[in-house]
């Protein structure tokens, strides 16, 4: 196929990704779908669908899709990736030998690294040529969308090409794009939300009232904004819609993942158990390890981050670690430390 | 290449004056007025805070405000090309190859001369003097890499790092001495002011920056001359730093403007359909045991009010005596400044091969990086898009800078004993404690020992993964003679010393030079210290 401006190539091919495609195709481009799962190619390919991510929803002619991580590569001009963060490396290992300068990459992916809490963009730039980075991150739960609902989202790059080629591909009336500069702010806020989801779906599960969540939020939001500037993000994208909005998104809605994940735990499922039972990748539990082990080695005060690693690693009961955190003896909101 | 210079000056100023002109057009649509009175409030505000301003400049912007007022988008223009040619007049060098190769032939043997004073014993010495001067410069690193780009027709920006105005006199006899050609170079007004050496500058190819005059078009005017010399095969040289290093460390926030040069002559290449179109740039880390003005560098760099002079009243390097003097301690030293030419890179701020080809870094595949000028198979003009490339660069020549810096003893003592003398005390002013508190401590030397030695294994490791070269005196000597060595090179200046032995401790003589000469280290996590201090002292 032709390279031009108007194919767009989405790497995986879960709810989100789905979601992409559909946004991308909706606003007049094509949208070529890249997944591992033959099944979900060949339902895409033969125009059923996603079954498997984003059941009931007729994906428009526009996209397609294929386990050819080449012909994907060598048709766009412009990629985004949604894959799992565990398979960002490898992936974008292979991309490499497809990938061209031109290219702009747009990593949706809300995961880190471990070790060193490195973020799916940066694993771009390091495996690959592509230097027009940037990073999609917001309260954008793939379902609500595709019902209908209007979003808002944030793409972050240094290069404003970047973003006013996403606004160009996924503006429209369902998902209100914004731009930033802030790429290592927007991506931290998009992975580290998702261990204070956890949380919430923990205190929903136990039967905690609004109290305990706004507590546990709003304290969250802080120690997000500490690790944040510790690894070059800007304060105030953790006030925007990437930080705050999304973490009240994620931490309230049944529809997410981590939510879930979270109230079946406190429930007493296992960890795993409850992983596989949402049959997708809930992006918080590698985080909270990523998150605890760098905090741990960095001396980044993060009580809750590490509460959530000791419920979900160390099978601790959560209403113990609760206890312990009431326990804490900082007197001041403001500077904790 | 550079003796068609004075042949070029034509062509290279209509040009200039072109390009300045459709830059104007293109980033200020309501019309060049905006650009006039940018030029005129930054002028009147720099002449305010210059008493010394000649008249005739004085005058010349009052008629060109009388011009530019009310006139018609014609007459602005021509007022606009004015300010261009005034601003051209102040920048061009006059560069004299017949100057060039004298200087660079005399230039060891004269200095030599200098330094041991014109003694009949030294006049018989002349010719060991000259040879020890000349070993007294090292040069070294990626010589051969830059020789073969210059061989293959390329055209370099070199970038080095700067802590004195000695610098430029170095910087230019390395480059004739491992055989490349000269290079223009955008050096500060200050350096033309040196005695003797500054008569001479502008013959030895350097154009002159006004760090004083703020204007939009006047930055523009020093950008656009920069890419049009180097689009016409001339290579160039400037500090990124803009100055010398004032608090002693290894740049790490550049001058982005001239950087971007690279980026912008590559582009005008490919426009001209040039096969090779890109230029490359050679960050050059040179790093000295001693700075000759590291007094009144770190002093300025201590003076809130003091952080906008070029040359202060007291800088060693206006004083041929000063000048002279250490140039003698040097030598007294055994002591090499060593300028070390760091791995070329492209305007993107990826390495090159020995072809001049892009690498990149992460896949060590070679790319061609215009692609990344493209916008839907086009190549397109972008600003901003630029902006962010030559910040990129800018962080592969810090990097580079930081890899390249030399270790010496006085680097490595100073940074351990400033350490203890912050634990020593509990002020948590910086300012207070150079002052007051710092001065006079006597520190364990056995203490120090150890420190030294803990601190030298970890450069040791850090140069392992190339991230500093640590100097044979370093290297080799045990902790107690690397220390022995550091106080040695302090003692030699005329002021007090910033360390000095004292029975069996160690007496801080002047923490302003050993903040100035710990900083040095700055930036390389060799140890826990804070780097920025100014922010208040770690308890």
């Amino acid at each position: 196929m032709k390279r031009n401006g108007k194919t767009v190539g989405v790497l995986g091919g879960g709810s989100w990704g789905t979601a992409l495609a559909e946004l991308v195709a909706r606003n007049g481009h094509r949208a070529m779908v890249w997944t591992i799962e033959d099944d979900v190619a060949d339902s895409i390919g033969d125009g059923q669908g996603n079954p498997k991510y984003l059941p009931g929803l007729e994906l428009n002619e526009r996209v397609s899709a294929t386990t050819d991580l080449q012909e994907v590569l060598q048709a766009s001009a412009t990629v985004l990736s949604v894959i799992p963060s565990k398979a960002v490396r490898s992936v974008a290992a292979e991309a490499s030998a497809f990938l061209l300068p031109s290219h702009v990459v747009i990593s949706a992916t809300k995961g880190l690294e471990s070790p060193g809490l490195k973020r799916m963009s940066r694993i771009f730039e390091e495996e690959t040529c592509v230097r027009k980075i940037g990073a999609l991150s917001g309260p954008n739960l793939a379902v609500e969308i595709m019902r209908g609902s209007p979003a808002a989202t944030v793409v972050a790059s240094e290069f404003e090409e970047v973003i006013l080629r996403a606004h160009d591909l996924l503006n429209g009336s369902l998902l209100r794009v914004y731009g930033s500069y802030d790429r290592a702010g927007v991506e931290l806020c998009g992975a580290l939300k998702n261990i204070y989801a956890i949380g919430a779906g923990m205190a929903s599960g136990l039967g905690f009232g609004q109290n305990a969540t706004a507590f546990f939020l709003t304290r969250g939001l802080a120690e997000m904004r500490r690790l944040g500037s510790l690894l070059g993000a800007t304060g105030e994208t953790f006030n925007g819609i990437a930080g705050i909005g999304d973490l009240l998104a994620t931490a309230s809605s049944t529809l997410s993942r981590n939510f879930r994940l979270g109230r079946a735990v406190s429930g007493g499922m296992g960890v795993e158990e409850a992983a596989r039972s949402l049959g997708q990748v809930a992006e918080g539990v590698p985080t909270t390890s990523a998150v605890n082990d760098y905090a741990g080695t960095h001396g980044v005060d993060m009580p809750q981050a590490q509460a959530m690693y000791r419920i979900l690693f160390e099978g601790e009961a959560p209403m113990d670690v609760v206890a312990d955190l009431m326990k804490r003896r900082h007197l001041f909101e403001e500077r904790d430390r | 290449m550079l003796e068609m210079l004075s042949e070029d000056r034509a062509t290279l100023r209509s040009q200039t004056l072109r390009r300045v002109l459709q830059d104007c057009d293109d980033r200020f649509a309501d019309g060049v007025h905006e650009v006039i009175g940018d030029v005129l409030y930054h002028e009147r505000r720099r002449m305010e805070g210059a008493p010394s301003t000649s008249e005739q400049e004085a005058d010349f912007f009052r008629q060109v405000a009388r011009r530019a007022a009310g006139a018609s988008p014609a007459v602005q223009k021509r007022v606009l090309e004015t300010l261009i040619h005034h601003y051209l007049d102040g920048i061009e060098g006059r560069f004299d190859p017949w100057i060039y190769g004298l200087a660079t032939r005399i230039l060891p043997a004269g200095l030599s001369l200098m330094a041991h004073g014109l003694s009949p014993r030294g006049l018989l010495k002349l010719r060991e003097t000259s040879r020890r001067l000349d070993e007294s410069l090292w040069v070294t690193g990626e010589v051969e890499a830059v020789r073969r780009l210059k061989d293959m027709g390329g055209v370099l920006v070199y970038v080095p790092s700067h802590v004195s105005n000695l610098d430029s006199a170095v910087i230019a006899y390395a480059l004739y001495r491992v055989g490349l050609p000269p290079a223009l170079y955008g050096a500060g007004r200050s350096v033309f002011e040196l005695p003797v050496f500054g008569a001479f500058m502008s013959q030895l190819g350097a154009y002159r920056i006004n760090l004083d005059r703020q204007s939009d078009l006047y930055r523009t005017v020093l950008k656009e001359f920069a890419t049009t010399t180097l689009v016409h095969g001339y290579d160039n040289l400037f500090f990124p730093g803009g100055r010398r290093s004032r608090s002693g460390a290894v740049e790490s926030r550049l001058k982005k403007g001239l950087l971007g040069t690279a980026l912008s002559a590559s582009q005008w290449n490919m426009d001209e359909g040039r096969t090779r179109p890109w230029i490359h740039v050679v960050p050059v880390a040179m790093t000295c045991e001693l700075v000759l003005e590291a007094e009144t560098l770190v002093a300025d760099h201590l003076s809130a009010t003091g952080a906008g002079r070029v040359i202060i009243p007291e800088d060693d390097s206006s004083r041929p005596d000063r000048v002279l003097g250490f140039m003698k301690r040097m030598f007294g030293l055994d002591s090499r400044i060593v300028v070390r030419f760091m791995p070329p890179l492209d305007p993107f701020g990826h390495p090159v091969d020995r072809d001049g080809y892009s690498v990149d870094p992460g896949t060590g595949r070679l790319v061609d990086p215009a692609g990344y000028l493209d916008r839907d198979g086009e190549r397109v003009r972008d600003r901003q898009r630029d902006r962010v490339f030559t910040d990129r660069l800018a962080d592969s020549v810090t990097d580079s800078l930081h890899r390249g810096m030399e270790l010496y003893p006085t680097h490595l003592v100073a940074r351990a004993a400033f350490g203890a003398l912050c634990r020593r005390h509990s002020s948590g002013d910086l300012f207070l404690f150079l002052a007051t508190e710092g001065k006079g401590t006597i520190l364990s030397r056995t203490w120090l020992n150890r420190r030294t030695g803990e601190l030298k294994k970890a450069a040791l490791a850090l140069a392992e993964q190339g991230g500093i070269h640590v100097s044979s005196k370093v290297a080799t000597a045990r902790p107690a003679a690397i220390v022995d060595m550091a106080i040695e090179s302090f003692g030699t200046g005329d002021g007090i010393p910033a360390l000095q032995s004292n029975g069996n401790g160690v007496f801080s003589g002047n923490p302003n030079l050993l903040f100035y000469y710990r900083n040095r280290l700055n930036g390389f996590g060799l140890d826990g210290e804070p780097d920025e201090m100014e922010d208040g002292l770690r308890d």
